[in-house]
Parts: C-alpha cells; structure tokens; sequence
C-alpha cells in the first residue's frame, strides 16, 4: 500500500448510471475522463480533510448563495462590532428600526425563494449569520411556534438588535411573536401564525 | 443495480478506501455519492471544484472574523462612521486582507496571487460585480473592480482590503485611482 506511486491506477466500483453521466460532463468539458474523476474524488478528500463533505458543502453552498443574493455581504467582525458600539450610544433607536426593516425585507426574499421559509431562516442564521452558533425552532402542541437562537460573543446590545431583525423576518413570514425573550447572547421567540396579515390584522381584530 | 468499474489514481483510491472505512462506509457508496453530488452541481450549472474551492475561501474569511450581514445595514453603518473613523476603518479592513494572503500563501503556496485574488473577490467580496486582474511583461499586476452599488466610502474599504491581500503576497501598490464603485490598482513585485 505505501509503496504506491502518483502514475499507479486502481479500479473502483461504481454505479454504471453516474458513470455515464460523469462520462457526458467530462466531454462536454472537453476534458481527459480520467483526470476529471480524479479531480471529482480530490475534492472528496479535501471536503474530509476540512471536516466536511461534498453533501453538506453543497448544502451550505445553496444557502450562502441565497444569502448573497439577497444582498448579504461579508464583513470583519472586529469593524462591525466597532460601528455598532459607536452608533449605539446615540442612536440605538434608528439602529433598532434600520435592523427591523432588515429583517421584513429578508423574510420576503425568503418567502419567495422557499416552499418553508421558516425552516430557510434556521438554516441561514445556522450556517452563517452575524456570530450565531445554535438555531432551533420547535412546534407546540398549542400550535405555536418556539426559535430560540444562541449567539455567545455577541453583547446584550447586539442580542437586541439581532432579536429585532428575527422579529422583521418572522413578522413578515406572517407570525405574530407571542412571547420574547432575549438575554446577553441567546433569543427566544414563541411564534404565532397569523390568521390575516400583519397590515389587515388590526382591521379584523377592531371588528 | 448495475456496477461498472473505473480506474482511479492510486493514491487517490487509497485515501477513499481509508475516508470510507472511518465513515464505516463501502467504498461503492463513497464514490457513488461523490459522482452523485458532482451531478447536483452540474444540474444547477456549477462545477463541483469551485463549489468546494468557495467553501475553503469562505471557511478561511470566517477565521480570519468575516461575518454576514445585510449590505444596506453595513451600507448605513460605514457612512455614519467613515467621517471619523475612515483611517481606522481602512486599516482594518487592510489588516483582514493581509491576514488571509497570509493564510493562503500558507495552506495553498501554488496559488498565483492573480488566482488567489480572483478566488477572493469570488467567494467573499460579493459586493464586487466585475472583477479583472492582469500581468504586465514588467511583472506589474493590475486589478480593475466594479460595485455598482458601493457608496465610495465601501469603495476606499474594499481597495484597502485588496491592498493588505497584495502586500501579503509580496507586492506594493504602485499606484491606484478610487472612486465609487471602481477600483483600479497596480502593484510591483516588493524589491
């Protein structure tokens, strides 16, 4: 086994089905079929070596990328943190709308990008956002709905406003938060379907 | 289920065979669900490398304390603060770019800085919609990026970030012309 040399070929089983798939890929790139599947297995080895693998790249691949398109950008933590402490002591009022707003607009685009956008914003905040470790959504059996969020680092100010965005998203994913509860680095929001829209539900309510 | 068979290099069979018996996986599943996931990615027409090559640039970002936020809230936090903290906020931003030249000139030292800066502005700066980067015979590099919607403070960040990338490699700005959303710089080989 260690005695195998770079030019040494082995043979491996595969499903004749993929195999001919991959074969119409490599051609229609013009390429070598061996050298693509070599390629196609190094990065199988480089996903495991990051601890990862090509399914669950793929997956957070899928998210990053609706993230990007919905005008997401990637930041130094140091500098945002920096910003935000500065306006914070003067203007936390218009942050904490600006954040809200962010957040209404970022369930709309979730909305129209997936079957369950509740589910969509879990794996978002999961996989990527602003400094969140640990995302859970649970159904009652009152027919409400539990997310509870867990951001260590952030401070008791950052806490908020994130849990005012989360409030932007769920509200306009038509949820009515029941119940909040934030403390320094962790969320906890009890979720209500709403039976009209946010904008008709006073209306209906008042009659 | 039909099984062909397909010749692989050795060294790479080797390491899925030890990959799969760790996962406590047959080494027909393994690479069935690598060819699987190759087909996924073609089907939403995306390479499969560029795909895993943006995850380890994104992974490396998130080290180097990238973060996601929504850009009109980066937006409205840089121009309330660039007046003042301009300086500080360029240096930062300067600082995280040499950080991740450094890092990539450690774990892949074959990347040209040509591809590692397009790698960059692929995977993380995604407020940069056109991006081109040239060698001049003398050595000169030469790097054109457009955002049309960054304000021109966001502009002066992003050149500095770019800026620490290409110092990190080895080369000094020689000369560079910002103004909003475009970014033109060059850089020598440092002597």
């Amino acid at each position: 086994m260690g005695s195998t040399k770079r030019g040494d070929k082995k043979f491996v089983a595969v499903r004749g089905d993929l195999l001919q798939k991959a074969i119409e890929i490599s051609n229609r790139r013009g390429k070598s079929f061996y050298g693509f599947v070599n390629e196609i297995f190094e990065q199988a080895i480089k996903a495991d070596e990051m601890d990862s693998t090509l399914p669950e790249i793929l997956e957070k691949y899928r998210f990053i990328e609706t993230l990007r398109k919905a005008g997401a950008v990637m930041v130094t933590l140091d500098l945002l943190n920096y910003c935000l402490d500065r306006l914070l002591e003067t203007q936390s009022k218009s942050l904490l709308e600006k954040w809200y707003e962010a957040g209404v607009w970022y369930g709309k685009y979730l909305s129209a990008k997936f079957e369950n956008p509740l589910e969509a914003l879990t794996k978002t905040l999961n996989i990527y956002f602003w400094e969140v470790t640990e995302t859970r959504l649970s159904s009652n059996s009152d027919g409400t709905a539990t997310l509870k969020i867990i951001a260590p680092n952030q401070s008791q100010e950052h806490t908020e406003l994130l849990a005012r965005f989360i409030e932007g998203v769920v509200n306009s994913l038509n949820y009515k938060v029941s119940r909040r509860e934030f403390w320094r680095g962790i969320i906890i929001l009890e979720l209500v379907k709403r039976v009209f829209p946010s904008d008709m539900e006073s209306e209906f309510t008042s009659l | 289920m039909n099984r062909k068979l397909l010749a692989v290099r050795a060294d790479i069979a080797e390491k899925l065979s030890e990959m799969a018996k760790r996962k406590n996986l047959t080494l027909f599943s393994l690479v069935s669900e690598a060819l699987e996931q190759l087909l996924k990615a073609e089907n939403r027409g995306e390479s499969l490398q560029k795909i895993c090559e943006n995850h380890q640039t994104i992974s490396a970002a998130r080290k180097a304390g990238f973060i996601l936020i929504p850009e009109s809230l980066w937006i409205s936090l840089i121009e309330k603060n660039f007046k003042s903290e301009g300086k500080a906020m360029a240096q930062a931003w300067r600082e995280a770019g040499e950080w991740l030249g450094h890092y990539f000139k450690t774990i892949d030292p074959e990347l040209t800085p040509q591809s590692l800066a397009e790698r960059l502005v692929r995977g993380i700066l995604w407020s940069i919609s056109e991006f081109t980067v040239s060698q001049g015979d003398d050595g000169t590099i030469t790097m054109k990026c457009i955002g049309f919607r960054c304000p021109p403070t966001y502009t002066t960040l992003l050149a500095s970030f770019l800026t620490g990338l290409m110092e990190a490699l080895g080369y000094s700005l020689k000369s560079k012309e910002i103004s909003k959303g475009i970014i033109l710089l060059s850089f020598a080989e440092a002597g």
